[in-house]
């Protein structure tokens, strides 16, 4: 019944070559009012908004009407894009689905059932049921966790509750989880829909530079948040090293110690991961922060060996420093030095960085920064910090800050 | 009458033989009655025989040729007899008769003369260089990945050397004995453990330098070290194998220059290619070792901040083929 209710409101949207009916991805898309405007996923649009030469955005809905849209509006920081059909649908045709105001949307408690409609893997429309399991943890994106399934291809599709009002956005689930998934909350959906209602369609290059000045805000929002107050710092073997950031950051551990067979060289490492990511261009995840801490250990005394250590830490250095390759970004550069780190001034230190430019986007680059350091002949402390969608400012700041904060 | 041979060795002394059976073979090629070991002479240079009349002559094989006495003509045919003297090089050839003999110079003791065995020990001795060459390759390999893996590790690479030397081997081996019916082993292993050598020793120095004091050009060295090296270990092989080549100053310089060229054209190639790859280097080497003193952390940032512009400029810069 209710799959009857919202299914003609929901479009198949394809990005496919230009003149070629076959798809190169596709998503879901549910109108939102009557000239027929529909909200989608950002990631499903984003190939057409880099290459409108090169592609196209087509959609399909449930009664066989066909055509293309424009784009209308992004708001990247929240996966959401705002698209219109060249040509209006015919009339009564599709039921635009709701919009929330905030005195209107659903209060919902943990375990209250929602449907998701999509087109998961271009098999035909389909509802997945699952229940409402609150706001994502220590989340800086503020998204609904679904416990429910959700497949590629329904990105874009609605999420409702019982009586059919709008709960989210279908966006991501958790790859090799069971029904872990994530809707984007419908209220983002309402302000981007109240924002650009009045619109024209812009042109594509005002939206790139749309899309620019959000990661921006995004990026000085995530660095605001993460010196906002003081580092915390932890030990490390006979190093300290920062640890939570913001509050927002996930931390695991990680050793290959054994006690029955003891590693000629140990590994302690300290893994943490700001928990938000957006994907500004294809295949390339923005505004994400991540760091890493390794202790490298001589295993033994037997073993004592300077090269051995030396060579042991040379993975964790430079290793998975590989630059993104696709059009979207410029080629990779690299610097190395030698420095002192702590209060001590003694700690010989070598501070490799690594930055890549986007080419779309003229002020954000991603950073790779790599510091080794050394207090005696046992053990090394190699720390690696990932940014991803910063400026160079922030960067600046954000390696300063961990080059002060390892002693 | 006996037939006498002398020549100056590459070590300065004077080598004297004598010999009294014909048809004499003299020439570089050790299947010749008389080898010389002299670069002006060809493999197999010239052949002494009897003619008709009992006459000892002297004739020059394919396009060589000799001189008599001090005349600077040189000639393919001559009549040898006790009053002339034939000269190839540094070698003189003469009659003399047999009551002479005994008053004919002796050899300097050890002086050089080339026997069975000599060349034995030749090959052993050129062997060296490429016995270094795989316990540098190792000592490559212990110094740096002194782990679980290091047998694994060694004997890989090892293996992967010894086929790539045995395979040049076999190679040249062919193109020498097609070329001159001997394979000239000697100066072969010489020159390819030369050259392995040296590109062994560039590259270990290169890794230690990187290692201790951060000067990371492997990456931008060793793209241009090993096609010169292959290339200058062919350009050898090849004055080593065809003789008519090696006496031609304008074509080996020729070739040394195409060596260089390519050398350059590959590196710069190969450079291009990896220009964003990463240091592959052991972060931080044993203070013994660290060469260069480290900078303060602020200068450390402001290297840092001017970086910006390089990165920016990479913008504008085309997308690659591959990636389009």
């Amino acid at each position: 019944m209710l799959f009857s209710e919202i299914r003609p409101s929901v479009a198949i949207l394809r990005t496919q070559l230009k003149g070629s009916s076959h798809p190169s991805s596709s998503g879901s898309a549910f109108v939102v009012d009557g000239r027929g405007w529909m909200i989608t996923n950002f990631h499903v649009v984003n190939s057409y908004l880099y290459d409108p030469e090169r592609y196209d955005l087509a959609f399909e809905m449930p009664d066989g009407q066909e055509g293309t849209v424009d784009l209308i509006a992004v708001d990247v920081l929240n996966d959401l894009a705002l698209v219109a059909p060249r040509s209006p649908l015919r009339a009564g045709s599709a039921h635009p689905i709701a919009l929330p105001t905030p005195e209107s949307a659903p209060r919902m408690a943990r375990g209250t059932p929602l449907f998701s409609i999509g087109n998961p893997l271009d098999l035909g429309m389909t509802i997945t049921t699952g229940s409402f399991s609150g706001m994502v943890q220590g989340s800086f994106d503020g998204q609904i966790h679904f416990s429910g399934a959700l497949n590629p291809g329904m990105s874009g599709g609605p999420a409702v509750d019982e009586r059919g009002r709008l709960v989210g956005v279908n966006v991501a689930h958790v790859r090799d989880a069971q029904s872990v998934s994530f809707l984007v909350p419908a209220m983002h959906v309402t302000r981007l829909y109240r924002a650009a209602r009045q619109s024209q369609p812009p042109r594509l290059a005002a939206l790139r530079g749309e899309v620019a000045q959000q990661l921006r805000a995004r990026q000085a929002e995530l660095v605001r948040l993460a010196f906002a107050e003081d580092w915390s710092s932890e030990n490390l073997g006979n190093y300290r090293v920062p640890g939570f950031l913001a509050g927002y950051t996930d931390c695991g551990a990680d050793s290959n110690a054994s006690a029955s067979a003891p590693p000629r060289v140990e590994f302690r490492s300290m893994n943490c991961l700001l928990k938000t990511a957006s994907m500004p261009v294809p295949d390339e995840s923005s505004s994400s922060l991540s760091y890493q801490h390794t202790l490298v250990r001589l295993g033994s005394p037997a073993a004592a060996n300077s090269f051995r250590l030396a060579s042991a830490a040379s993975n964790r250095f430079t290793g998975n420093m590989s630059a993104v390759q696709n059009t979207h970004m410029a080629r990779q550069i690299c610097q190395s030095r030698f420095t002192q780190l702590g209060p001590k001034q003694q700690s010989p230190a070598r501070i490799l960085w690594c930055a890549q430019a986007y080419r779309d986007f003229p002020d954000l680059y991603d950073f790779q920064i790599a510091v080794a350091t050394q207090h005696d002949g046992q053990s090394l402390l190699v720390s690696r910090l990932t940014l991803s969608g910063f400026t160079w400012g922030s960067a600046h700041e954000f390696t300063e800050r961990l080059l002060g904060s390892i002693q | 009458m006996k037939l006498w041979i002398e020549e100056i060795s590459r070590a300065g002394q004077t080598v004297f033989r004598v010999k009294e059976n014909v048809p004499t073979r003299i020439g570089r090629s050790y299947a010749c009655d008389f080898v010389v070991d002299d670069d002006a002479a060809d493999l197999t240079h010239l052949i002494v025989d009897a003619d008709e009349q009992g006459n000892l002559v002297a004739v020059a094989t394919g396009q060589n040729h000799f001189w008599i006495d001090d005349d600077k003509i040189p000639v393919r045919q001559a009549e040898i007899d006790g009053k002339r003297v034939l000269r190839i090089g540094q070698v003189r050839l003469g009659l003399c008769p047999e009551t002479e003999v005994a008053g004919l110079p002796r050899p300097d003791r050890g002086s050089f003369a080339v026997t069975r065995r000599a060349k034995a020990t030749g090959i052993m001795l050129a062997l060296l260089p490429l016995l270094a060459t795989f316990a540098l390759n190792a000592l490559d390999k212990y110094l740096f990945q002194r782990d679980g893996a290091f047998f694994n590790e060694v004997l890989a690479s090892t293996f992967w050397l010894g086929t790539f030397v045995v395979t040049w081997f076999g190679v040249w081996s062919l193109i020498g004995y097609a070329v001159n019916r001997e394979v000239r082993l000697r100066r072969h292993l010489v020159t390819v453990g030369s050259v392995f050598l040296v590109g062994g020793l560039i590259d270990v120095v290169l890794i230690l330098l990187a290692s201790s004091s951060g000067m990371d050009m492997k990456a931008q060295v060793m793209p241009f070290v090993i096609p010169f090296l292959i290339g200058s270990a062919v350009w050898i092989q090849m004055r080593i194998t065809f003789d008519k080549l090696s006496h031609k100053p304008l074509v080996m310089a020729s070739l040394m220059a195409l060596v260089l060229v390519g050398s350059g054209v590959c590196g710069a190639m190969e450079y291009l290619r990896h220009v964003d790859s990463k240091p592959d280097l052991a972060p931080l080497a044993p203070s013994f070792l660290r060469l260069v003193p480290a900078i303060p952390r602020d200068q450390v940032m402001q290297q840092f901040q001017r970086m910006e512009s390089t990165v920016d400029a990479t913008r504008l810069e085309s997308i690659p083929e591959r990636l389009r």
